[in-house]
């Protein structure tokens, strides 16, 4: 079969592309796009096969080197081997030059499971992740009152955006997997779904196999897939449904009879409000995409009319139906089943404008240093900082292909590039405490259009006169791959959500226990479903085990100085805690033996920030009358707190 | 992949159409009934495959179809445009997923509880609708042939998927048993009454028979009722005359194996009217003596009157 990238540039005999990708992908200039790339061997699959499973094996090593506490140096590199072990033969077949269309679709799958591996790896028998407990807890709550809707302790948001709930209730029901099982399942499959609609998207603009092959594999390593969104989440599960919306309009934006091109924007209409339903984010986020590019497509057609080229209608319109059945899906969703996400929404940003605002202003203080208590080895942190710089590069070839009109994107590939090149927009929110989350999670969005950008640039490489050669271009290749690979996975998410290992007082995932557990399940079935106060993380236990729900302390609820004070609550304190019965109070008094690593007990507002709670703080509450240890193990104390002395003493009165 | 026709279907294309069709029909019926009667689970996670798939191919049929023939496109069709497995078989797999969520939605938005047979019947349901519609549509021209699935693939290469599916299976598997899986021990005393849960102060009279009932619960250790003291204080001061009632240690057969001790402390209230803290502790000790981690004291309020 003669591959695309190596004959004479011709009208594309891909159905899927029609003349507007002749723009895509051909070269104005003597030589091809496609000519020169070496016939490159394929591996054999017995060995991407066997590499796959050792990489995994590996992998699984370094969990165990981490778990037992060996130096960080040691499991992060041997982390490493197990990852290039894996994916760099699976990734050789997707991209390679003469694979078949079936091995390189067997490929694509195969680098989504093999990207999912490290997440499962890392907690496989039940949720260790934040948001995991809060989508745990809420699919336990649907499949145990056969209703949606279920109010939710953790992420009190995820109530009105079931979607994640509904199909691991289904899963679950249908196959008679625990609600975990099928959770994990249900990922799983949306992050393969996700990459095979990348490659879908990339190769009918592109008007190339491999262009979509080398995007499904760039996006395969954003910053967020490896282990953020393959986590059991909503966000895991609405970026198929995202991507595939993109996917499906790319599609219908081709030359395509008019019957066919409503019926792809039927099927984008219908994924997009699987985004809808399941994803408060990833909706804002595909609202941009689609905004970006439909704005990118329309401009692009006002400056070729005003040139006098002829460009056909459709581009424009399907950009803008999808984009229009989005916002009013949204819009209905957020208006008659999820109001409070506009609440929920709106503080981040603002306040991470604010705070980058201030931090220009004055010296900087108050911001975020990057990557500061770092376990991470200076070697992964060197390629951290490099992985966004080596993209600027290729932002700049771009920039340079398009200048020397080697190649002239279509609209819709511009739209995608301009909107990944937020990427780089979102990189400064990093240093702002509140912007750092909301740039974080933004990656896996904008990494779209990084990914088209890239198998742009890979299938549009410069001149035959400086250009190169097979081996060093092989070099170039597995560099810029392992730069990507291990920069985003580095800037994403820090160490002990990504390793397991000893008990580490505050952190989410390795401040889990089997005691904490054991507390929340004989709590709950002693006294139900009841309001407690607790720090952030035996809260974690408490609501998903426990179905307790935990209070969320603030300056105007400072719920912590039941344990962050010395003294008694203040009356306003008990009266609120009394009204609102907040009859519990759990501790852990590990609180007082370390600092917390995330640098609080009781989220930012937390008074001792950066301490470790005074011991005689919680040993105090055995002595005070207002509380009775009830529930007690060799760490973990619950106390039924009776506050209404100090809730209705007199005014003045100590 | 080569695709074999069955030889006695051959006589009529429109024949082997309507029972490719039928075969989803029959595995999705198949899979339903697996499901409504709780079949083991092995089973209806296989079962989970034409529940996604048929309702979802149908969808996708429907909303891509094949090229008609009479198609204006001047492009002939490819092996890529007649075989596109890359949107094919994905997309089915997510629109199958956009019936799922229509389903539960559905069913939710009608008051029905979602459950097993709830779920089965809906997405059964609307998997048959569309396979007809899409059936229908075929019919009248809308869209084109579709490829009937009465062939026989190449059962080499689906043999070869399955080994390595099979391979990755166990490579993750064996990088599961190799992490070390932290064992905990602890144990955990939770008192027994519902007054102390209630905040509601246990009122005597002076120097009346006050028991208090407590459970011990050990994790990963076994408890030895012979060799569990007890003691009692009251505002700080150690109670000496009490009497301790221990029931057997009984084990929960489960994987944690939870071992479940159920006793009582009866001690005399004091004679002097007041309010007092009672500070329980019991110190759990293994039936071979070997230490056991202590749970700490629990304490509950006592008005004397």
């Amino acid at each position: 079969m003669t591959s695309l990238l190596t004959r004479p540039p011709q009208p594309s005999d891909d159905w899927l592309a029609g003349a507007s990708s002749t723009r895509v992908g051909r070269s104005i200039g003597p030589s091809t796009p496609t000519a020169g790339w070496p016939r490159s061997p394929r591996p054999s699959w017995p060995w991407v096969i066997a590499a796959a499973a050792v990489g995994t094996v590996v992998i699984g090593c370094s969990y165990r080197l981490s778990a037992l506490g060996a130096s960080a140096d040691l499991y992060y590199l041997v982390f490493w081997i197990g990852m290039f072990v894996a994916l760099l033969p699976a990734g050789a077949k997707v991209v390679a030059g003469h694979v078949s269309r079936t091995d390189q679709l067997l490929g694509i799958m195969l680098f989504g499971w093999l990207t999912a591996v490290p997440k499962f790896l890392r907690n496989p028998t039940g949720p260790r992740y934040h948001d995991e407990y809060a989508h745990w807890r809420q699919a336990v709550d649907v499949l145990a009152s056969g209703q949606l809707f279920e109010p939710n302790a953790v992420i009190p948001i995820v109530q009105f955006f079931p979607g994640t709930a509904a199909l691991t209730v289904t899963t679950s029901s249908l196959s008679g997997l625990s609600v975990w099982s099928a959770g994990v399942v249900v990922v799983l499959v949306a992050h393969i779904a996700g990459l095979f609609a990348v490659y879908v998207a990339t190769r009918s603009l592109l008007d190339s196999r491999r262009g979509g092959g080398i995007a499904a594999i760039v996006y395969g390593i954003n910053p967020s897939a490896i282990y953020f969104d393959t986590q059991y989440a909503y966000e895991s599960v609405a970026m198929a449904f995202f991507l595939w919306t993109v996917a499906l309009t790319a599609l219908a934006g081709q030359p395509v009879s008019p019957g066919r091109r409503r019926r792809l924007l039927l099927a984008a209409t219908m994924t997009a409000a699987g985004v809808v339903v399941t994803h408060h984010l990833s909706t804002v986020f595909l609202i941009a995409i689609l905004g970006v590019v439909a704005a990118t497509v329309t401009l692009c057609r006002l400056v070729a009319r005003y040139r006098g080229d002829s460009e056909p209608r459709y581009p424009v319109a399907v950009w803008w139906t999808t984009l229009t059945a989005t916002v009013t899906l949204g819009t209905l969703w957020v208006g008659f089943f999820a109001r409070p996400t506009l609440v929920y929404l709106s503080p981040y940003f603002g306040s991470s404008v604010d705070q980058l605002s201030s931090m220009a202003d004055t010296d900087g203080d108050g911001g975020r240093e990057l990557m500061s208590a770092n376990v991470q080895p200076f070697a992964e942190q060197l390629v951290t900082a490099a992985a966004p710089a080596t993209l600027a590069v290729l932002v700049v070839v771009v920039a340079v292909l398009v200048v020397r009109r080697r190649v002239r994107p279509n609209p819709a590939v511009w739209g995608l590039m301009v909107f990944g090149c937020a990427y780089f927009v979102s990189l400064p929110f990093l240093l702002a405490p509140s912007g750092a989350e909301g740039a974080r999670r933004s990656w896996g969005f904008t990494y779209l259009g990084i990914a088209v950008l890239v198998a742009l640039v890979a299938l549009h490489w410069p001149a035959a006169a400086w250009r190169p050669g097979p081996a060093w271009r092989k070099v170039l290749a597995v560099s810029v791959f392992g730069t990507l690979l291990v920069g985003n996975v580095g800037g994403g998410l820090n160490d002990p959500y990504r390793f397991p290992g000893p008990f580490r007082w505050g952190t989410d995932t390795n401040s889990a226990s089997d005691e904490a557990r054991a507390v929340a399940e004989v709590f709950h079935a002693r006294v139900g479903r009841v309001s407690v106060v607790t720090n952030a993380y035996t809260g974690l236990a408490m609501t998903a085990y426990g179905g307790a729900f935990a209070a969320a302390p603030s300056p105007g609820f400072p719920a912590w100085l039941l344990t962050q004070s010395g003294e008694d609550p203040p009356k306003e304190l008990a009266a609120m805690l009394v009204s609102s019965d907040y009859d519990y109070l759990v501790v852990d008094i590990r609180m007082g033996e370390e600092v917390p690593f995330n640098g609080h007990n009781y989220g930012q507002g937390d008074p001792l920030l950066g301490q470790a709670t005074p011991m005689n703080f919680l040993t105090r509450l055995d002595t005070v009358s207002w509380a009775a240890r009830v529930i007690t193990t060799e760490h973990l104390r619950v106390y039924r707190l009776d506050l209404r002395s100090i809730a209705t003493r007199p005014q003045g009165r100590p | 992949m080569m695709r074999r026709a069955y030889p006695e279907l051959a006589t009529s294309p429109m024949n082997a159409r309507f029972l490719g069709d039928l075969a989803p029909l029959g595995a999705l019926a198949l899979s339903a009934v697996l499901i409504v009667t709780s079949a083991p689970t092995a089973l209806r996670v296989l079962a989970l495959i034409p529940l996604l798939l048929v309702p979802g191919a149908a969808l996708k049929r429907l909303v891509l179809g094949e090229r008609r023939r009479r198609d204006h496109d001047p492009q002939p069709r490819t092996e890529d445009e007649r075989n596109d497995g890359a949107l094919g078989l994905p997309l089915a797999v997510l629109l199958g997923l956009v019936v799922w969520l229509g389903a539960a939605l559905g069913l939710h938005v009608l008051r029905i509880p979602l459950t097993a047979t709830s779920l089965t019947v809906t997405v059964a349901g609307t998997a048959v609708v569309l396979t007809l519609v899409s059936f229908v549509d075929r019919r009248r021209g809308v869209i084109g042939a579709a490829q009937g699935i009465g062939t026989v693939p190449d059962l080499r290469r689906w043999g070869a998927v399955a080994a390595a599916a099979c391979v990755l299976a166990g490579s993750v598997a064996l990088a599961c048993v190799i992490m070390p899986v932290p064992a905990e021990r602890f144990t955990l005393l939770a008192l027994a009454d519902s007054k102390p849960f209630a905040a509601v102060t246990n009122s005597v009279s002076a120097r009346e028979r006050v028991r208090i009932n407590w459970v011990l619960r050990g994790y990963g250790v076994e408890l030895g009722a012979g060799l569990t003291t007890v003691a009692v204080r009251i505002d700080g001061r150690p109670v000496e005359q009490v009497s301790v009632d221990l029931g057997p240690v009984a084990t929960e057969q489960s994987p944690e194996a939870v071992a479940e001790l159920a006793g009582a402390v009866t001690l005399t209230a004091p004679a002097t009217p007041g309010r007092y803290t009672v500070e329980l502790t019991v110190t759990p000790s293994s039936p071979d003596g070997t230490r056991v981690p202590p749970p700490g004291p629990v304490t509950t309020n006592l008005e004397v009157s």
